[in-house]
């Protein structure tokens, strides 16, 4: 636990598209069994001066031996590209959004509902929401 | 206009000639030379060449009236009667082209062969020679399929017949499909869309279950003699000078090859990985052979002796070019010289006779038993055998 963590970037790119910076992380890490992945979001933000909230990191395999892992990071721009362009099991397990229901039952029940509904719903919505308006 | 129509007629006149040049004189020559009989024609193909010359001729007779105005029903009844009955020919010409096109090889080959008179049908040698007109480029057409049919192939199907026909056919067909020009270059294409293989050469079948276990047979038997026990076993107690390839060990490097193609293909992966920032996923194969190659390269029990065959290995120490003996017991022990009959006053059975006897006294049978008896009894050099020969 004394020893000392070393963090080193490769193939760093500026993906504008997407709005993010991506690059593979290498991590030395030796006496310990890996890292954890928050405490690496901390130390990779300090480096590329982002925002912690805005980094992601994932993929990490701790190579045969010990003492060294490599995994990928991607530091964000802005929180609305973040939630944009993130798949939503990252932000789930990041802690920004949670996770939808998705029982087998609570899914029929929807699809059963939705059945009574022709269409999406808007029109009938918007005739409920001037009825509403107009008996108020 | 007047100079118009005159040109026009001039070069009517012009191409009427050279039709008439050319066309005349080959038909008179086949009409001449060749004697059709009703029987040796297909029906349709008569019905179908009779059809378009009557069409023909109704046409121009159309034509004819067009240019000076008048109107002659039956001649247009006639017209579309025929045009109607061309168009239904034409499906039932799709169906007949193979039957028309394999009378149409019988015949030449007929033709050919019976000149050469050597043997021919199913036993002939050349049937499955190249083709090289069907490896060639589809710019020409394809084989079978570049006429879809139209009204004018009829023409060189209907008129002629017979052997003769083969060549004309072919240049005919050649120029049929260079002026129409339908399909893409170099697609084979069949009459319901799906893709056909092209067929190039025969090959001969070799679905054979018996030659496969043979192969399979052999293939263990050589792994086995591979073994690094058997090896040095041969090493030390044969005779035949020590072999070494080009990779200085023997046949050790197997193993290493294995773990090297196998971190190449890592390699390959963790570059993919890392290029498109994901993490593939190992099946359960991959898994199973990336242990077996890591226990093969971590303790290397398994190379030194394939313990599965104990049997087979000491039946076959010694055989280094391979040959399995016919799975039967191994030789018989050597004759031994007669000298030896009498020991100590009594007559001394021969020494396999007394390996061979089942001794209930002894509580050890002499006789082997199964295999693995039979490999340790009779080799004797390893020197298992009760015989009496050590105690000569």
């Amino acid at each position: 636990m004394s020893d000392a963590v070393i963090i080193k970037t490769r193939k760093f790119k500026r993906n504008p598209l997407l709005a993010r910076k991506q690059m593979i992380v290498d991590v030395i890490h030796p006496g310990r069994a890996n890292v954890s992945k928050s405490e690496l979001g901390d130390l990779i933000a300090n480096m590329y001066k982002g925002d912690a909230k805005l980094t992601v990191m994932f993929g990490f395999r701790t190579k045969f031996g010990g003492g060294k892992s490599t995994g990928f990071c991607l530091i964000y721009d802005n929180e609305e590209s973040m939630i944009k362009f993130e798949p939503k099991h990252r932000m789930v397990k990041k802690g920004v959004s949670t996770k939808k229901e998705t029982s087998r039952k609570a899914m029929k029940e929807a699809k059963n509902k939705g059945k009574k509904v022709r269409g999406t719903g808007a029109s009938i919505a918007k005739h409920k929401a001037k009825r509403a308006a107009l008996n108020e | 206009m007047t100079s118009d129509k005159s040109t026009t007629t001039a070069s009517l006149e012009e191409t009427l000639r050279k039709v008439d040049a050319s066309l005349l004189p080959s038909i008179e020559n086949t009409v001449s030379s060749t004697t059709f009989s009703k029987e040796d024609m297909l029906d349709f193909l008569d019905v179908k060449s009779s059809l378009m010359a009557s069409y023909m001729i109704d046409l121009t007779l159309y034509i004819r009236n067009k240019n000076s105005g008048k109107v002659d029903e039956k001649n247009i009844r006639r017209l579309t009667e025929m045009k109607v009955a061309l168009d239904k020919m034409r499906g039932l010409d799709k169906k007949l082209r193979y039957q028309i096109e394999k009378l149409l090889n019988a015949a030449t080959s007929a033709s050919t062969f019976a000149s050469a008179g050597d043997n021919f049908g199913p036993e002939d040698p050349l049937q499955f020679r190249a083709n090289p007109e069907l490896m060639e480029e589809k710019a020409d057409g394809s084989s079978d399929d570049s006429f879809a049919s139209d009204g004018d192939d009829m023409e060189e199907m209907g008129g002629k017949n017979g052997a003769d026909e083969d060549d004309d056919l072919q240049a005919a067909r050649k120029t049929v499909s260079l002026a129409k020009d339908k399909k893409k270059r170099g697609e084979a294409e069949s009459e319901n869309g799906l893709y056909q293989a092209p067929r190039l050469t025969a090959v001969p079948y070799t679905h054979d279950v018996e030659g496969r276990q043979k192969e399979k047979e052999k293939r263990s038997k050589r792994r086995l003699r591979a073994t690094e026990l058997a090896q040095t076993l041969r090493a030390e107690y044969g005779d035949t000078p020590e072999q070494e390839d080009m990779h200085g060990g023997s046949d050790y490097g197997k193993q290493r090859a294995a773990a090297r193609r196998l971190a190449e293909r890592e390699a390959e992966k963790t570059r993919a990985e890392e290029a498109g920032m994901v993490r593939l996923i190992t099946s359960k194969k991959d898994k199973k052979e990336k242990k077996r190659i890591l226990r093969m390269e971590s303790s290397n029990l398994g190379a030194i002796s394939d313990l599965s065959n104990l049997v087979r290995e000491a039946r076959d120490f010694g055989r280094e070019d391979g040959s399995d003996g016919d799975g039967d017991f191994p030789d018989s022990a050597p004759v031994e010289d007669p000298g030896d009959r009498h020991h100590n006053g009594k007559r001394v059975r021969s020494r396999d006779t007394y390996s061979e006897r089942s001794t209930k006294k002894r509580g050890k049978p002499g006789k082997a038993k199964n295999s693995l008896q039979a490999a340790l009894y009779a080799t004797g050099s390893e020197g298992k055998t009760k015989s009496k020969k050590s105690k000569r």
